[in-house]
């Protein structure tokens, strides 16, 4: 249930008002915008006299929220959220590159990587350090030894960084990273969710890629329910009847999110298509389709990449599509 | 037979009386004793019913009326008796008892208060001669307040029960039988009405002057000495001056009260235009707890009465034995049913007179339903 207040409500009553919803047991997630206080109630608001708040003078109007997710919910939080990342915004008109390898391999390849993003112009630089692959076999990553590297590279170019934890174990080497990337995969391990709740990181969520919509902003509500707020869904594609490219890069999704939800949405066409000549196209269909950021590979040898070879784009390439990505943002901003 | 004689069997006759009068009361006694082990209400109706059909069966045709007024007051008197024995008001007596002790010294000067209306209405004005600072919520109307602090989110509620020019206020009454609540305070205050405009807006531009009825009503002399001014009713006073603050229209002004002045940015045209110059309204505040205060010197009752001839006139008469003066008798009907009213009655005397507690036990034992509303004190 939200409840929209009259603008320039008087703050003891305000005040007044949440403390009795508290009282009942509700939460109260109270949105202060330039132009109006919305009050979501979160909990069971079925005990609450719906009509006793809509006779309240200072109530502009009572809506019943039927979505199940509260937090992340547009209703609760008409503006958009905009996240800020050691000074990088993110989200309400403020777009964010994220450009990096697949996996961190060795300080040579991150340093040289993330030098070139930064000519580049990108905002973050992202990097595997534990890298969740579908054979036990592969190359599993440099873990702590990956992060140690990625924060190295952010002491030379002061790019923020961005790499994914696929384990609450995990968690203590994670203390210096900038944005928690949760993959895919485990999308919907919720106790992991509950527990970067609880910290005050930025969170890259993506879309599982057999997940609905719903379904992730379900996941984005735990994490928001536990506290954490600064939430950043991804889509990177989803499982269809689409041959020749790894997964459906869902572009709907975009427009979608941005009307159910206020949390900044992110697209990473490397993973969905898994083809690096079909990236540049894609990463500028998702700018027209209005995301507020990317997520894109960058290896300075895909060939000789130690994972996801096929999905990397060069340096070389990623500078080019850099400036046209600019150029899509502005006609369509 | 000489008149001596008559005088002689009726005097036999009455020692019989009084015999079986005396046994009818040690039996009333036990009877009373088996009540209040089994928590049962003193008054019975449907035993009365019963008693009254057999012994008026059994009764001459030409003592059918007398036989009903004796068995009526033969049982009233019973019901006084075990009133009496199992203690009066029982549950209310021991809530009295208890608020007075557990009620602090000082009515509060800070609280959370549920009011009808928007800022400036006359509620306000009442709530602010009640507390020094009060955090006021303002809600559409009056069954708001109540249910406001019934749930609890607000501690106290104000809301008019009567203006002295314009009478009772029927819709808080007919409330009152719906919600749960306790009277803790009453207030007497002043209802000046004054005609605001927008600044720069003169007296002979007005056409339409807007205020709530009972605002019109007061002010009729002075209304119906402008010519060619049309009185508009509107939901109440205050909201009469927000509106028109509001419009573009430099042809409109309010009947309102001073605080709207300062309130909606007006200007006063006219102080103080009521007919009259006692125009004074009565608030109550409301609260969802027993609250006692010091100097408690009216009680307030609801009750329903059983639908017989002179009920209301037996309630009356122990008022009168008892020694308890009426303030107030208000009746209104009770929905969904013919005819049939609940009473309320505010009691003058301290609450701390032991006639008053036997008073309201002799009541409660007379009613249908009897609700105790509270003890509490006027602001002047």
């Amino acid at each position: 249930m939200i409840v929209e207040l009259k603008p320039n409500t008087a703050k003891q009553r305000q005040d007044r008002l949440v403390e009795w919803l508290e009282e009942l047991g509700l939460g109260v997630h109270v949105f202060e915008g330039e132009s109006k206080t919305v009050l979501g109630l979160i909990g069971d608001t079925s005990k609450v006299d719906m009509e006793l708040i809509s006779s309240l003078e200072i109530v502009e109007r009572v809506k019943k929220v039927n979505e199940t997710f509260k937090c992340c919910n547009r209703r609760f939080h008409p503006d958009d959220t905009v996240i800020d990342v050691r000074g990088v915004k993110i989200g309400g008109g403020n777009f964010c590159v994220m450009a990096g390898p697949c996996s961190v391999e060795s300080e040579e390849q991150i340093m040289t990587i993330a030098r070139a993003v930064k000519k580049a112009g990108t905002h973050m630089l992202r990097g595997g350090a534990f890298k969740p692959r579908t054979s036990p076999y592969d190359f599993q990553g440099l873990k702590a030894e990956g992060i140690r590297l990625l924060i190295e590279a952010r002491k030379e170019t002061g790019l923020p960084i961005v790499t994914e934890i696929m384990s609450i174990a995990d968690l203590p080497l994670f203390e210096d990273v900038d944005v928690l990337q949760v993959g895919a995969r485990n999308m919907q391990n919720f106790d992991l969710l509950k527990v970067l709740g609880q910290t005050d990181k930025p969170i890259l969520l993506k879309r599982g890629l057999a997940n609905t919509l719903k379904e992730l902003l379900m996941s984005a509500e735990y994490i928001m329910a536990s506290g954490n707020e600064r939430v950043i869904l991804c889509e990177r594609g989803i499982r269809t009847y689409s041959d020749y490219m790894r997964n459906t890069l869902d572009l709907s999704a975009v427009p979608m999110l941005h009307e159910l939800s206020h949390l900044p949405v992110v697209v990473d066409p490397s993973h969905a298509t898994g083809i690096a000549r079909m990236v540049p196209p894609m990463t500028l269909a998702a700018v027209a389709a209005g995301c507020d950021g990317l997520e894109i590979e960058v290896h300075n040898d895909p060939k000789n990449a130690l994972s996801d070879s096929a999905q990397q784009l060069t340096p070389e390439e990623f500078e080019k599509l850099s400036k046209r990505i600019l150029v899509v943002r502005d006609a369509v901003t | 037979m000489e008149n001596t004689d008559l005088r002689r069997q009726i005097d036999e006759i009455d020692e019989q009386i009084v015999e079986l009068f005396s046994k009818r009361m040690d039996i009333s006694a036990e009877i009373a004793a088996y009540k209040q082990r089994n928590s049962l209400p003193i008054r019975d109706p449907k035993r009365e019913r019963e008693k009254v059909a057999h012994v008026l069966e059994k009764t001459p045709e030409a003592y059918k009326d007398y036989t009903y007024s004796l068995f009526s007051l033969l049982m009233e008197l019973s019901r006084s008796y075990q009133g009496r024995l199992n203690g009066f008001g029982g549950d209310v007596t021991n809530a009295v008892k208890k608020a007075v002790e557990s009620t602090d010294k000082l009515f509060p000067s800070y609280a959370t208060v549920a009011c009808q209306g928007i800022e400036g209405a006359n509620s306000q004005i009442a709530c602010d001669r009640l507390f020094k600072n009060a955090n006021i919520l303002y809600f559409k109307d009056f069954d708001a307040v109540f249910s406001a602090i019934e749930k609890g989110m607000c501690t106290y509620g104000v809301v008019p029960v009567e203006n002295s020019s314009a009478g009772t206020v029927n819709k808080v009454y007919d409330l009152m039988t719906r919600h749960n609540f306790y009277i803790v305070r009453s207030v007497r205050t002043k209802i000046e009405h004054n005609l605001l405009a927008k600044p720069g807006v003169k007296m002979e531009d007005v056409r339409e002057i807007y205020s709530h009825e009972q605002a019109i009503n007061q002010c009729s002399k002075f209304l119906s000495s402008l010519r060619g001014v049309r009185a508009v009713p509107c939901e109440n006073t205050a909201m009469a001056a927000q509106m028109v603050a509001e419009s573009p229209r430099n042809d409109i002004a309010a009947l309102a009260s001073r605080p709207c002045i300062k309130l909606y940015g007006l200007n006063c045209l006219r102080e103080d235009v009521q007919n009259v110059d006692n125009n004074y309204t009565r608030f109550i505040c409301i609260s969802k707890n027993l609250e006692i205060y010091p100097g408690a010197d009216k009680t307030s009752v609801m009750l329903t009465l059983p639908h017989e001839q002179g009920s209301l006139y037996k309630l009356l008469s122990k008022l009168y034995a008892l020694g308890i003066n009426l303030n107030k008798l208000e009746s209104r009907p009770l929905p969904n049913r013919d005819f049939e009213f609940m009473f309320y009655f505010d009691l003058d005397s301290p609450v701390y007179a032991p006639n008053l507690m036997q008073c309201i036990g002799e009541m409660k034992a007379a009613c249908d339903s009897f609700t105790y509303l509270g003890s509490y004190s006027e602001l002047m």
